[in-house]
């Protein structure tokens, strides 16, 4: 199962405060979905103002391969001179 | 100019990397003949002009446009009822952003801001236009204004958005209100950290709403034909941007929306939105001919996306030797009309060249009464730095220390744990604080009257999606055609780093920004990401069209393709009775027809490993205690860059975003006047930098190179805008013996610090 | 308003074209002229993007009607080069790196040759006050004024030479 991060306020919002979540997925692909069931809404906000770090490293590409151990890190989309919305 | 003189180039053997050529289209920009968005014209073109709210806050209950559409000339006008409705923009984008967009071009029931569009009429000339304009009657129910943060946020303040509830507060709130949405981040125990402190300093910071201030004003010609398909010709910083919020916002399938990317005069952020091209694209489909809009200075600066306003206060702990114990942090940035909500990246960049155990962060983002906030340079890192850089330049003087050496004390390293939770990749951080201490400016003594400030100010960049083609023609010359604007001599970039790639001459390469029917998709110019992942596209489609070339070389020989190699611009030969022979890429250009075709690839990336940008800026500055006036007398600014693919266009992002900032320390501010509009929206008033301003800027690259990159690039653009407002600010502060935080520092703000007044 | 028909010349070619009486210059460069190489950055006369020269004076011409155009010469950023031979100006400007997104670029090119026509010894002091009316949000000025000074040291040596 692989451990995934939430950040407080997103936790807050969609997955009833859990800030980590235990889920199995052999991608990204897997987790987002797996996140989605547990909290309707997850994906669409996954492709828009949050991005995802497996082990340390971001990785917008979902195919990228999610571990038996893995730690998936939630964070908040930064990126600039651009739109933020 | 023909050999890379940097030592890194040198040391890696670039031949094309790291040299200073002329750009492509230079010869195009130093003659006048470079198109620009105002330069364009369509056959029948209509000529467009925009009604603008002169309220900052009002409901809109009518309006008439019927005087107008009888003028003899006038083709065609329009109101926000003309968009599509809020249901149908809000399918084709449930996070409400390209509602918002439209809103904004175009206002519906509400005007939010003074300058906001209520209303455009297309016309046989310009004069028509203007002048049916001015008979469109609107009938506006004026609303009380807010214009600070703390007004907007003030309990019984008038609601910009009524009914809408802020996200991200925590607890969860129920209650709507002029917060567009709150951000935290915390670590360790920063309550303990600060009371174990060997010095605290705690303040407040305050930084106005200020303008990217790019020379040309935003513009456009749109045509929208009966069988719905469109083209658009217009600068900005991404075509592709332009097709995606036109295309949703309007309902227009992508392919049938063709974007034209002209020459852009400057963006630095401010141009990846857009303003006036669905305007246009109604005008335009009401009309049945093409419709030009274009924005006077005064429409930039009132109603284009200019930065957010802050205030912010810190609290910030050391111990003796200088070390950071903890950070307490909170801002509120400005949104403007709709969202822009900023302070996530505010509360990532704050300190990111720094390693700090223990800290609260919280900020959050305020709908004001003026138009909606965009992204400038570093948005939001200039703004939160400030305080940040401050706060360690007056614990350095309170506890004796150099604010170099304190800085260097605490810096962040490869591998420690940023402030987003992941661990750091090769950032040059350090590096670029030892070169700033090394530098012959650091130690130079000071006149009479003069203050030394340094600060430091980092921004993450990105990568992100790009895709590029690569074409070789008959003759072995080479067109790279990818999709990213040129606002800063990046077409040069691409040029160099495909002749590296295929180890031939820089000017057998010619680089084409591509319109969004002619190439993959590119995400904007911005975000310091254009050499990184656009640069990384390009050389994915060089190396493809190397594979094709030693295929086509293998076939020639009659060898396997493992025994070709390429080198040099010609495929080598490594066995058989050809051992030893090359054929260089104009002879085998010169006979793809007969060995399968023309030899053509394409890149396509989403460019990950991209690493921050950081500068670290010296600045001395002499302050005259009579006027308050303040004059840069020297100023050095450090960049970690990576790899300097062109050391002249790396010079010139650093030289540039420093003055930019100096700018934004010392002069430039919305000044509001009464009922919410705007008192200096033109460039006497808005006081940006002259060259009789200003010293030489000078420029030292660091480079560090980044292993995500083939050539180690990071991107350089966005953060020499950083570190200049406290460098400056901590300059004053410490010729005038007042620590400065409030900006701008005008004259009269240093002269009313000075003599208490 | 009936309009008004002007005869005037621009980068020594004799032009006539048709305009309001409250036309600018700029307006009818860019308009009826079809110069776009003169550009518009404020309106207001402020940021010297408008540049050009009237009767071998620079003038932002923003702030000079079209009508005072007749029977005058005007100087635009098209008639910098000698048909394809660049000003040295010009060229110093793309040697150094001078422009990024080039739109100040021909106000800048045509007050530096301005200057370099009334001053062909400019200190960097008095090439900074010269150009301080055109605005560049780009470069920071500093590559700028390399490039007028190498240009100025560049002709000086070509008049002591020949």
């Amino acid at each position: 199962m692989a451990r995934v991060i939430l950040p407080r306020a997103l936790a807050a919002e969609l997955f009833g405060g859990r800030e980590t979540v235990e889920v199995t997925g052999k991608t990204l692909f897997g987790v987002v979905h797996a996140l989605e069931a547990l909290g309707p809404g997850f994906e669409a906000r996954a492709g828009h103002g949050l991005a995802m770090a497996v082990d340390g490293m971001l990785a917008e590409d979902w195919s990228t391969p999610v571990g038996p151990d893995s730690e998936v890190l939630v964070v908040m989309r930064v990126a600039g001179g651009e739109a933020s919305a | 100019m023909n050999a890379p003189t940097g030592k890194l180039a040198q040391d890696k053997g670039y031949r094309v990397v790291g040299t200073r050529p002329v750009r492509p289209d230079g010869v195009d920009k130093v003659t006048g003949k470079a198109i620009y968005s105002a330069d364009f014209a369509a056959p029948g073109m209509l000529y467009g002009a925009i009604l603008r709210s002169p309220h900052a806050h009002a409901r809109i209950r009518a309006i008439d446009i019927s005087a107008a559409q009888a003028l003899p000339g006038v083709k065609a006008v329009v109101t926000g009822a003309d968009l599509p409705d809020d249901a149908e923009l809000m399918a084709r984008d449930p996070l409400g952003a390209m509602l918002d967009t439209a809103r904004h071009c175009l206002a519906l029931d509400k005007a939010l801001f003074d300058g906001h569009a209520v209303a455009a009429v297309a016309a046989t000339n310009q004069a028509v236009a203007d002048a049916a304009v001015a008979l469109i009657k609107v009938d506006y129910e004026v609303l009380e204004a807010v214009l600070t943060v703390e007004a907007a946020l003030a309990e019984g303040a008038p609601l910009l958005h009524p009914g809408r509830i802020p996200g991200g507060v925590d607890p969860a709130t129920a209650k709507p209100s002029n917060m567009v949405a709150e951000t935290s981040n915390e670590r360790g125990d920063v309550d303990a950290a600060l009371a174990g402190a060997d010095a605290v300093f705690e303040a407040s910071f305050a930084t106005p709403p200020v303008h990217q201030g790019y020379i040309e004003p935003h513009a456009c010609v749109a045509q929208w034909n009966a069988d719905g398909q469109g083209q658009i010709w217009a600068s900005s910083q991404g075509q592709f941007m332009i097709r995606e919020m036109v295309g949703k916002i309007l309902g227009i399938p992508l392919a049938d929306l063709r974007v034209v990317p002209l020459e852009i005069g400057g963006g630095f952020g401010g141009k990846t939105r857009v303003f006036l091209e669905p305007v246009a694209m109604l005008l335009s489909r009401k009309a049945g001919r093409p419709v030009q809009l274009v924005m006077s200075r005064d429409d930039v600066f009132r109603a284009s996306g200019p930065a957010p306003g802050s205030v912010s206060t810190i609290r910030m702990g050391a111990k003796a030797d200088g070390t950071i114990t903890g950070i307490e942090f909170d801002i509120t940035l400005t949104s403007g009309a709709y969202a822009h909500e900023a302070s996530g990246m505010a509360l990532a960049s704050a300190a990111l060249p720094y390693d700090i155990a223990n800290f609260r962060m919280k900020g959050r983002s305020a709908f004001t009464n003026m138009t909606t906030n965009h992204a400038y340079r570093a948005p939001s890192a200039p703004q939160a730095s400030f305080a940040v850089e401050s706060a360690i330049d007056a614990l350095a003087q309170q506890l004796g220390l150099d604010p170099l050496e304190m800085r260097i004390r605490n810096v962040a390293r490869p591998g420690d744990i940023g402030f987003h939770g992941l661990p750091h990749g090769e950032v040059g951080f350090l590096e670029a604080l030892e070169a700033a201490r090394a530098h012959p400016h650091w130690s130079a003594p000071l006149a009479e009257g003069e203050g030394r400030g340094v600060a430091a100010g980092a921004w993450g960049n990105y990568g992100g999606p790009s895709a590029a083609e690569v074409s070789i023609a008959e003759d072995g010359t080479v067109v790279v055609t990818e999709g990213n604007p040129d606002i800063g001599g990046s077409r040069a970039a691409m040029a160099m780093m495909a002749a590296e790639t295929l180890g031939i001459a820089y000017e057998r390469v010619r680089v084409v920004v591509g319109d969004t029917n002619q190439v993959g998709f590119c995400l904007v110019t911005g975000g310091s990401r254009t050499t990184f992942a656009t640069g990384k596209a390009v050389i994915q489609a060089c190396e493809a069209v190397i594979e094709q070339m030693r295929h086509r070389a293998a076939l020639i020989w009659g060898v396997e393709v493992e025994e070709v190699d390429w080198r040099d611009g010609a495929a080598w030969c490594g066995s058989g009775d050809n051992a030893g022979k090359s054929l260089p890429i104009e002879k085998i250009a010169a006979g793809a027809n007969f060995s399968g075709g023309p030899i053509s690839a394409s890149g396509t990336v989403n460019a990950q490993g991209w690493l921050p940008g950081v500068g670290v800026h010296i600045c001395d500055i002499k302050v005259d205690a009579e006027t308050g006036v303040s004059t840069i007398t020297r100023y050095t600014a450090v960049q970690d860059v990576g790899t300097a693919i062109h050391p002249d266009y790396v010079e010139g992002q650093i030289q540039g975003g420093s003055v930019q900032g100096i700018g934004w320390a010392l002069n430039e501010e919305y000044v509001w006047g009464g009922g919410g509009a705007m008192d200096n929206p033109g460039f006497l008033d808005y006081r940006m930098p002259v060259a009789s301003d200003l010293p030489m800027i000078e420029p030292v690259m660091v480079e560090k190179p980044n292993p995500a990159h083939p050539y180690g690039v990071k991107g350089v653009g966005e953060a020499p805008i950083v570190a200049p407002l406290a460098a400056v600010a901590n300059a004053v502060s410490r010729a005038t013996g007042k620590r400065m935080t409030r900006l701008p520092l005008s004259p009269a703000r240093v002269h009313a610090a000075l003599t208490g007044g | 308003m009936s309009r008004l028909h002007i005869a005037t010349t621009v980068n020594g070619d004799a032009q006539e074209f048709l305009c309001e009486p409250d036309t600018t210059l700029l307006a009818a460069l860019r308009g009826p002229l079809g110069l776009t190489g003169t550009k518009e950055g404020c309106g207001s006369g402020d940021c010297g993007a408008c540049t050009v020269t009237l009767d071998g004076e620079m003038v932002c011409s923003c702030l000079v009607l079209a009508a005072e155009a007749q029977g005058r010469r005007i100087g635009t950023i098209e008639g910098m080069a000698e048909q394809h031979e660049l000003h040295p100006l010009q060229q110093q400007f793309l040697k150094h790196g001078a422009l990024q997104c080039g739109f100040c670029t021909p106000g800048v090119l045509m007050a530096a040759k301005a200057l370099l026509d009334h001053n062909p010894e400019p200190t960097e002091t008095e090439a900074r006050y010269w150009l301080a009316g055109n605005l560049c949000r780009c470069t920071g000025y500093d590559k700028i004024i390399r490039a007028v000074m190498a240009t100025a040291a560049e002709l000086r040596q070509e008049r002591t030479v020949a």
